[in-house]
């Protein structure tokens, strides 16, 4: 089985979603947004976002649309992108290692 | 340099914190309760004649050569069975002591084929030894024993000899092999002066249940079991303690040398991992070195249809970074990257990723621990704050309960297997998760006490349920939660958990493990005193590896087992340096030591230091580089030690994506299967050529050290170094240790770490700095590196690899004992008697179903491709399950293997694919295909002949 690569991208951003959908104190679209910050090198990031501006976000699915939703507005200006993410999966003490 | 002899106490440890004094020989000694005379002694410097004793063992007392007397105690009790006792005055030499033990001595000598001049084990047996030891002059008994006919060598085993006419039968090799290895393939048949080793049933030991890890080669005192390779060289005149390069277990080793020859691998009694023990890998499998498919020198070509070009070092070098420049310089800096290797050490891992930020200027660095403990990293630094182990080994002995979940270590970490094992044996629980049966579930002296054989793919479901029976029967330590955690998550958590459709009797129809079964363990796991949980690939190489790493982070920190010794969340690593490789910034995303590349304070260290900006963005993962090279836009890539064609999964996608690239540079020391895909090749060195440090999966960070010239000329961090300097990016190294100094500055948990450290301590544990300055066996001790622990909650979601009516089993992977990971260095040593090929499991109810019976040729078909090999058929598995490994490239298990990966990481899920088995009769059209274009792609002008495909 291969995806598409914006396929790939899609089906990747609702796995994710399916874990922070679950996390009750959490808001799901911003958490799937800052994974996305963490870990996808900004060409993906683009990738999506394109796909959203393009299919208004075909295959995403809620907190999941949401969040691309969110890195959209972050960077109107295609050249500009977030550098730091919002929250932090260790808690804020990312450097405690 | 000289061979080190290390000091044979006779008998363990005492492990009593309680001190004893007696008198021997007049000299008052201390050593704690429980020790032997003998030991006692020892330690005071006065050695008594032995020769079933050693200290690997217990004692036994069957020689009677240690005889001592005791003031105020009838006869002469051996030493090395007594005790010591308080205010005991104990005389080792008198002349009653020395008549009894030349007496025995005799005995021994006359049974003993006397051609010492000949004898492989010359000026290294201990029968020689204590001959002399005890003053034996002549023998009255004649020297023509009933023993001396020749009574055959069983050369079976590869790598050793048995040669009964030699043997003392002191037993130390059954006891080795019961004691240290966990085996019991060896008895004493046999009465008197025919009393003889026997592997299993008077088998040959090739055929025995031996596995070939050598303790009791290294048991025997005389050269009844004797290396092969000793026989052929001779007896080794210096030595240098090292790394094994195989598994994380982390043996420590003295390669024994004659020149620039290695003799034998010694397992090292001081190496903290093993502690004076090895499996068949480390021990013996190190003739890859010298194979002859080795490439020693470097080769370029224009096209990967093209054949091999060798040149000198400078023009492969100038070669790889003009064509590296030109790519960025057409495609943009982002077009290259590289990935680093958990086979390397820190040294070199580090400088493959400070090749890849400051010379490439991008973050595109992966690393093969993607594809195997990339979960770890994400669940367990999510949860308590670090990116590792809680443990060292040593804990297992302090352990009552053990729960093994998706990992198969008396396979994937015999060393490690051996000590659980004999942990188990004296009395630990065992819980097993695993679909197939794994040799613990079941061994001589062994057997789980629950074996929950779940369906692949739902270790979720499973350990949210165990949660469910801990927090809904009341089996929740809630001081340790209350005080050590989040108490806001863990409520939430246990509200979550509690919901009846997580229950053991709602999960079961995902698991397929009954419920009441499942229960049991978890009561087990959460009252039986000290419990641990170790885990593996099974565990991480999920769609939910990630979460599944977490729900066992929340098991534990729910029943207060963290942070002491006998307890913790212990990930199993895969490659001999896959921790290190992860402590050392091989992530897109992370700089050494864990840190993000977007936090701008991390990021102004390095770049101060490395005189270069880093980029603040994440760079590309191993399958997204090779989705980016398919679309265009990445080009260029520099793979150092590390076969991704073979090891990834979705053969089909890497084989795109890698023959998309305009360069590919493997440095390796075999033609691998990826580098039928590359421009340039680059030899590289084993780690019998290099000085560095790999790190285990006890975060043990020990020495690699270097007894022989690198056949390639260079040192694999020297080669990293050449590429940076071409392409305009200065490295000036002289040694690793200085690469260490750097590593050291920059990151915190590496802080205190030096290769003189190193030298003087033998092994360091980091964290490693001001506040622990010995290092750290035991991790959140207090304190979480988070703080407080974090609860997460765990939702099954189940993988969308589904089998169905087109594909209705389920395939999972693994690996075995003689194999090593791609098996690009195993392949070429004797280890192949062992595993010729790749084999499917398959149940015999499924097998009968498709008509196919042992060892029949078999099609397995996934949604991504197929492939053939032979069946076995085996009860180990459950019915719908097969298994396979994956360490022949003929085999490419990976072209079945899917592209779904774990939510969090992308670590592949190759524990789960849904398939179809059928009869076949010879390999499919793929296997044909890429075997023509492995023959063409591995050719090398001017060299007649052609390194066969394997
Ligand atoms: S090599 Fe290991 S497994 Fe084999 S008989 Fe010796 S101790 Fe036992
Ligand atoms: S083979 Fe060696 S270790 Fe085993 S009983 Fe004989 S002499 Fe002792
Ligand atoms: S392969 Fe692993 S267990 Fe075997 S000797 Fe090497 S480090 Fe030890
Ligand atoms: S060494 Fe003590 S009886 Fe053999």
């Amino acid at each position: 089985m291969s995806h598409s690569h914006v396929d790939r991208l899609v089906y990747m951003t609702n796995q994710i979603k399916d874990y922070f959908k679950y996390q009750r104190d959490a808001d799901a679209a911003e958490e799937i947004a800052d994974h996305l910050r963490l870990f996808w090198d900004p060409r993906m990031r683009r990738q999506i976002i394109e796909h959203l501006d393009k299919t208004g976000g075909e295959g995403l699915e809620g907190p999941a649309l949401k969040a691309i939703e969110l890195l959209r507005d972050e960077h109107k200006d295609p050249e500009y992108l977030p550098t730091t993410a919002k929250c932090d999966p260790s808690g804020g003490r990312e450097d405690a290692n | 340099m000289s061979l080190i002899q290390e000091t044979d106490y006779g008998t363990p440890r005492s492990k009593s914190e309680e001190m004893v004094t007696l008198t021997i020989d007049g000299v008052e000694v201390s050593v704690p309760a429980g020790t032997s005379i003998m030991r006692a002694a020892m330690e005071m410097g006065t050695e008594i004649p032995k020769l079933c004793a050693t200290d690997m063992l217990d004692s036994f007392g069957s020689c009677r050569l240690c005889l001592v007397e005791i003031e105020g105690k009838a006869g002469t009790p051996a030493s090395c069975t007594t005790e010591v006792g308080p205010g005991m005055v104990v005389h080792t030499q008198t002349d009653r002591l020395k008549r009894l033990r030349k007496g025995v001595m005799e005995l021994y000598i006359s049974e003993h084929p006397l051609d010492c001049l000949t004898c492989s084990a010359n000026g290294d047996c201990e029968l020689q030894d204590q001959a002399g030891a005890v003053g034996l002059r002549d023998v009255r008994y004649g020297y023509d024993g009933k023993k001396h006919p020749n009574s055959g060598v069983d050369e079976s085993n590869p790598y050793f000899t048995y040669e009964p006419a030699k043997c003392i039968v002191c037993s130390r090799c059954v006891r080795a092999c019961e004691e240290v290895q966990g085996t019991f393939a060896l008895t004493i048949a046999g009465r008197g002066f025919d009393s003889r080793v026997s592997a299993s049933m008077e088998e040959a030991f090739m055929d025995s249940e031996c596995v070939s890890c050598g303790a009791c080669v290294q048991a025997c005192p005389t050269a009844t079991l004797n290396e092969k390779s000793v026989i052929d060289i001779g007896t080794p005149e210096h030595s240098v303690v090292t790394t094994c390069a195989y598994c994380g277990v982390g043996c420590a080793f003295k390669a024994e040398m004659r020149g620039e020859e290695v003799v034998r691998m010694l397992p090292y009694k001081d190496g903290k991992a093993n502690r004076g023990h090895s499996c068949v890998k480390g021990r013996f499998a190190w003739g890859y070195a010298s194979h002859k498919d080795r490439i020693t020198k470097p080769m370029i070509r224009e096209k990967v249809t093209d054949p091999w070009q060798e040149c000198s070092w400078e023009e492969a070098i100038e070669f790889a970074a003009n064509k590296f420049k030109g790519i960025q310089e057409k495609y943009g800096k982002g077009a290259v990257g590289g990935i680093t290797s958990s086979r390397c050490t820190n040294e070199e891992t580090y400088l493959v990723q400070k090749l890849v930020r400051a010379a490439f200027g991008n973050n595109n660095v992966d690393t093969c621990a993607r594809v195997c403990h990339s979960p770890t990293g994400y669940g367990l630094k999510t949860t308590f704050g670090t990116s590792a182990g809680t443990q060292d080994f040593d804990s297992v002995e302090y352990t009552d309960v053990i729960m093994v979940i998706g990992a198969n270590p008396t396979d994937g970490h015999p060393v490690f297997g051996s000590r659980m094992k004999k942990r188990l044996r004296d009395g630990a629980k065992l819980i097993v998760a695993d679909p197939r049966k794994i040799d613990l579930v079941e061994s001589p002296h062994v057997k789980a006490d629950h074996h929950l054989q779940l369906t692949p793919g739902t270790n979720v479901a499973l350990l949210t349920s165990m949660a469910h029976v801990v927090v809904t029967e009341g089996l929740v330590n809630e001081s340790f939660v209350r005080e050590r955690c989040d108490w806001d998550d863990f409520q939430e958590w246990a509200s979550f958990v509690a919901e009846d459709r997580n229950s053991p009797e709602n999960m079961e129809q995902y698991t397929g493990v009954p419920a009441e079964t499942l229960r049991g363990a978890a009561r087990l796991y959460a009252t039986g005193g000290n419990a641990a949980i170790y885990y593996g690939l099974g565990v991480t190489e999920h769609s939910q590896g990630s979460t599944t790493v977490m729900a066992i982070a929340n098991l534990a920190m729910a029943t207060g087992n963290i942070g002491r010794e006998g307890v913790g969340v212990n990930p199993l690593r895969g490659q001999n340096n896959v921790q290190g490789s992860c402590d050392m910034g091989s992530f897109p995303h992370e700089l050494p030591g864990y840190r993000h590349v977007s936090n701008d304070q991390v990021r102004e260290l390095f770049e101060e230091l490395w005189g270069r900006p880093v980029d603040n963005e994440p760079g590309l993962r191993i399958p997204n580089m090779m989705d980016a090279a398919v679309e265009g836009t990445f080009k260029g890539l520099y793979v150092q030690g590390e076969d991704i064609l073979q090891s990834d999964p979705d053969t089909k996608h890497m084989v795109a994506g890698l023959s998309s690239l305009e360069c590919l540079i493997v440095q390796d020391l075999f033609l691998i299967e990826t580098a039928n895909y590359a421009h340039v090749f680059l030899p590289g060195s084993t780690f019998l050529e290099k000085n560095g440090t790999f790190t285990n999966a006890e975060r043990r960070i020990q020495p690699v050290r270097k007894v022989i010239a690198p056949k390639n000329g260079y040192e694999d961090w020297e080669i990293t170094q050449l590429l940076a300097n071409a392409l305009g990016y200065p490295m000036n190294y002289s040694h690793p240790s200085e690469i260490m100094d750097e590593i050291a500055a920059l990151t915190p948990t590496f802080e205190g770490v030096s290769f003189d450290k190193l030298d003087k301590e033998g092994s360091i544990q980091w964290p490693c700095n001001e506040m622990a300055p010995e290092g750290t066996p035991v991790m959140h001790v207090d304190e979480f590196v988070r703080g407080k622990g974090k609860f997460v909650i765990t939702e099954y979601v189940p993988t969308d690899e589904k089998s169905g009516p087109r594909f209705p089993l389920l395939l999972t992977t693994g690996r075995i004992l003689s194999q090593y990971n791609v098996g690009a260095q195993t392949r070429r040593t004797a280890n192949s008697e062992w595993h010729e090929e790749d084999v499917l499991e398959i149940h015999p109810h499924d097998a009968e179903q498709r008509g196919i019976r042992d060892l029949d040729w078999v099609k397995l078909q996934s949604r991504s491709g197929g492939t053939t090999l032979r069946a076995k058929i085996s009860e180990r598995m459950a019915p719908g399950v097969v298994y396979t490994t994956f360490h022949h490239p003929k085999t490419q298990a990976n072209v079945v293997t899917t592209d779904f990966s774990d939510w969090a990481t992308n670590c592949p899920e190759y524990k789960v694919t849904a398939v179809q088995v059928m009869p076949s009769n010879g390999p499919s059209e793929w296997q044909e295909e890429y075997d023509e274009f492995t023959r063409k792609s591995r050719r090398i002008a001017g060299t007649p002949e052609v390194i066969a495909a394997e």
